[in-house]
């Protein structure tokens, strides 16, 4: 008896708190209902490791969205200066190839972070895309790579800008277009939404009056 | 009636018959004379100066004929002469051209195609005396001055031409006159200085100076009805330029500077004076300010101690030139009518934007207020235009002219015209109709009829500058000959006027319209249109500047298709390489038809600081027009889509915005 009455109050404690923190995080206005989140890896062998590759990010748009670059890695390469950043302050100063790049188009339509890098094996990281869409014009997210010569990876890239890659923030699950079998793209695991994490909390809460009746003397019987 | 009687009354019938038959003809020869022409000389000699005098009953020429190979003939000086009025009205009937003779020889035949060039003959002048003996001032082609008449004469009993040299030197500006009393007044220029000698009695007087040396480019003689000789020069110096007038003073020097006048400070060039009843000089030349980017034909008369310009004509090169190409050797000559209207014969070479070159002959005939202007032949290629002007006691304009008269690239010799001009080609009555000849050189006549004229007068034509004419209407463009012609009259008119203009090769004949200015506005008045003999008429109730417009064929349009095709639109990728944007567009079509091709999608209201980089074309004919557009590959089925790439380029790299639009099948865009 002294046991359940612990366990429940844990239970309720544990998801006040939950409810208080996803509430807080359902309220923040620049925060999507939903991120298209994948990791992203670029085989960069054919880079060779003699000089300086560049990789470009770019975001466009006016749909105040945000690319966030993160769990960089170079396969065994090294990063290099920060080269080219066409912005007007739609990026995180501290972006470097090294930690996290970030990209936002709410000031800015074009955004631009550009990084000179030594290849390894491979380049990978963690996109994680808003997807407030705009239309008739979707803002883009995409990212191409320029060998040591400065000359593009040729990928197949429609526009003939050899985007390795592009995502058309055009719906709240926008499908990425790759252009190279260089690149992998994949749905990184699963963050539950705030507001599924909201109604979980609220769905545990609603259990805690049943155990408080089975715990009442006589109840049930 | 007895017979003797009847003799006396036949006899009588007969004479009074005969009488009234003398009188019709009589009245016949004094009838108007009419317009018309006719070839003097040609050859490959034919150049430079010639001369031309009219009295009561003839015509003289004179003119330099510089010898040809062809032909075998030397360098001569030439003479025709003919009469004044013919034997019928209306047409030169039986009347053939004399065959010029010749004065001198001033040089062997050439040895080579085309004229003696090297002979110093330039200028040439003919004068009559109260005998109507021609007198001739000529170069005898080796730098000297002479003088010929036809004889038996005063001072010579023999028969022909009696030449003697002129105590005066030969430059290459000469000219002459000869007053009431059969005086011979000569100027001449030698290295600019400009001397002259009057032949009176049979005695040429001792040289006078006149002047110094200058730069002297041209050089003009009149005498007045007291025999007082007035001098008419251009002076071009690298400080100033002048044309002055001087006359002949009391002495002891009889041409000091205070019977000097400057008429212009223009830069002058093929200068003519003439005096008029009153004996007061008018001017004409062409030339200009030097800041000028046109050449004008200018008439100066001298009006209460004032020189006041008048421009007759224009044509787009600059006066002020130091090495004049050879189309601007267009003389002027001016004359006086019997009422004191002057006459100027000239030549011209109008480079107007259509692109016709239309230079030739034309006269310029004031009425007192207005000048007008007829073309008497057109020289497709704007070579020498040497002309000599008389008028007579009948207010007819006689020109004699130098003209090439050949197209361009053919091979073809100069040729030596004589026309004669009525100042009063419409006479009264109704309907009458006027053969204006045509200034743009077509083969047919511009002609116009008139209703009913109650008042004779001078009916003209001349092109007119397109771009100085009212807009084009919409849907046409200029014919061909592109120009707009500018037909006046001085008449007294009852309306309507029947005006009707040829055209050349068009593409589209029966699109062919006629246009008429009316307050400022081209006014379509085609009345008809021959699309075989390629004339067309114009029916008005004024005259003013018409045009011969054809009608533009509409273009056909590219079909909007719009609302067949969905159009989904990527986002932008940007290269910082070619610092371009990217965009990748899917048009679907929605409609259950096919579209067929081509496809153009177009970008309406792009917005302001962007560009299309690779447009294939703005819109031009389906509005709006204006709009970049790239072709798309089609045609596309029904329900099938199909994507299309566009770049941009926007150097503040800001938000790129439109309306597309697509178009799609036969038509332009």
């Amino acid at each position: 008896m002294k046991e359940s009455t612990m366990n429940r109050k844990v239970l309720l404690r544990t998801a006040i708190a939950l409810g208080a923190v996803l509430l807080v995080l359902d309220l923040n206005p620049g925060r999507a209902l939903a991120d298209v989140i994948v990791n992203i890896s670029v085989n960069t062998s054919s880079l060779g490791s003699s000089g300086s590759s560049e990789v470009f990010f770019n975001l466009t748009g006016t749909g105040a969205n945000t690319a966030t670059i993160s769990a960089i890695s170079l396969g065994g390469g090294t990063a290099g200066a920060v080269d080219t950043v066409i912005s007007a302050g739609g990026f995180a100063p501290s972006s470097n190839l090294g930690s996290t790049i970030s990209l936002n188009d709410t000031t800015a339509f074009l955004n631009v972070f550009a990084q000179s890098f030594t290849a390894g094996t491979s380049l990978s990281f963690l996109l994680d895309l808003t997807t407030n869409v705009v239309t008739p014009t979707p803002d883009q997210f995409s990212f191409y790579i320029l060998d040591p010569t400065g000359s593009p990876i040729v990928t197949s890239d429609p526009t003939g800008f050899d985007n390795l890659a592009t995502i058309n923030l055009d719906s709240p699950s926008p499908a990425p277009n790759v252009y190279s079998s260089l690149v992998t793209v994949t749905p990184a695991a699963v963050t539950p939404e705030p507001g599924t994490l909201t109604l979980l909390v609220l769905g545990l809460a609603g259990t805690v009056p049943m155990f408080r009746r089975r715990s009442r003397p006589g109840a049930g019987r | 009636m007895t017979w003797p009687k009847r003799l006396i009354f036949l006899a009588v019938c007969f004479t009074l018959a005969l009488l009234l038959w003398q009188s019709r003809g009589a009245a016949q020869i004094a009838g108007p004379p009419v317009n018309f022409g006719f070839t003097v000389d040609r050859g490959q000699g034919i150049s430079r100066g010639n001369a031309i005098a009219v009295d009561s009953k003839n015509v003289y020429f004179a003119y330099y004929y510089l010898g040809d190979l062809i032909s075998g003939r030397p360098g001569e000086v030439m003479y025709e002469a003919f009469p004044l009025v013919f034997g019928c009205a209306n047409v030169p009937c039986a009347f053939v051209p004399p065959i010029p003779t010749t004065v001198d020889v001033i040089g062997p035949t050439p040895t080579a195609p085309g004229p003696n060039a090297s002979l110093f003959a330039y200028t040439i002048g003919i004068g009559l005396d109260p005998q109507h003996v021609p007198h001739i001032v000529y170069q005898d082609g080796q730098g000297g001055l002479k003088h010929a008449e036809f004889c038996p004469c005063a001072d010579n009993l023999n028969i022909g031409w009696q030449r003697e040299t002129i105590p005066i030197p030969g430059g290459i500006y000469s000219a002459m006159a000869v007053d009431k009393s059969g005086a011979v007044h000569v100027v001449s220029s030698t290295g600019g200085a400009i001397s002259y000698s009057k032949k009176i009695n049979g005695v040429w007087s001792s040289p006078e100076a006149i002047i110094g040396p200058a730069s002297l480019a041209g050089l003009s003689l009149a005498v007045d009805s007291s025999g007082n000789p007035h001098v008419l020069w251009a002076d071009h110096r690298s400080t100033f330029n002048e044309l002055v007038l001087a006359h002949r003073g009391t002495g002891p020097f009889f041409w000091n500077s205070g019977n000097f006048e400057i008429v212009s400070s223009d830069w002058a060039e093929w200068i003519s004076l003439a005096l008029d009843a009153n004996d007061s000089p008018s001017v004409s030349y062409w030339g200009g300010p030097c800041s000028s980017t046109t050449s004008e034909l200018i008439y100066v008369p001298r009006q209460g101690g004032f020189w006041p310009p008048q421009a007759v004509d224009s044509f787009d090169f600059p006066s002020c030139f130091t090495n004049p190409p050879p189309y601007i050797y267009h003389n002027t000559s001016l004359a006086f009518s019997p009422g004191g209207f002057p006459r100027v014969s000239y030549g011209y070479d109008h480079h107007f934007a259509g692109g016709v070159e239309a230079g030739g002959i034309a006269l310029a005939s004031q009425d007192g207020f207005f000048w007008h202007k007829q073309a008497l032949d057109n020289d497709p290629i704007g070579a020498l235009n040497s002309t000599s002007l008389a008028v007579d006691a009948a207010d007819i304009s006689h020109v004699l002219f130098v003209i090439t008269n050949c197209q361009p690239g053919t091979f073809c010799s100069d040729f030596l015209y004589y026309e004669r001009i009525s100042n009063a080609n419409t006479p009264v009555g109704g309907p009458v109709t006027v053969n204006l000849g045509d200034p743009a050189g077509l083969t047919s006549p511009i002609t116009v009829t008139f209703t009913q004229v109650s008042q004779n007068g001078l009916t003209s034509v001349s092109m007119a500058d397109p771009s100085a004419g009212p807009a084009l209407p919409a849907n046409f463009q200029l014919g061909n000959p592109p120009v707009y012609y500018d037909v006046s009259t001085t008449t007294m008119y009852t309306p309507p006027v029947t005006v009707c203009f040829p055209y050349g090769n068009v593409s589209n004949p029966a699109g062919m319209a006629v246009f008429h200015n009316e307050q400022g506005v081209m006014v379509n008045r085609t009345v008809s249109n021959n699309t075989v003999t390629h004339t067309i008429c114009a029916q008005v109730n004024s005259l003013s500047l018409f045009a011969v417009l054809q009608g533009q064929t509409l273009p056909v349009c590219a079909p909007d298709v719009s609302n067949s095709v969905s159009v989904t639109r990527s986002g932008y990728s940007y290269s910082a390489i070619f610092k371009r944007y990217a965009q990748v567009v899917t048009l679907t079509n929605t409609s259950a038809s096919p579209i067929s091709g081509p496809i153009y999608l177009t970008l309406d209201n792009l917005s302001g600081t962007a560009s299309l980089y690779n447009a294939a074309g703005k819109t031009g004919c389906a509005a709006p027009t204006g709009s970049p557009y790239v072709t798309v590959a089609g045609p596309l089925a029904a329900g099938a889509h199909v994507t299309a790439v566009l770049q941009f380029t926007d150097p503040t790299n800001t938000a790129i915005s439109y309306t597309p639009r697509v178009l799609a099948g036969a038509g332009q865009p």
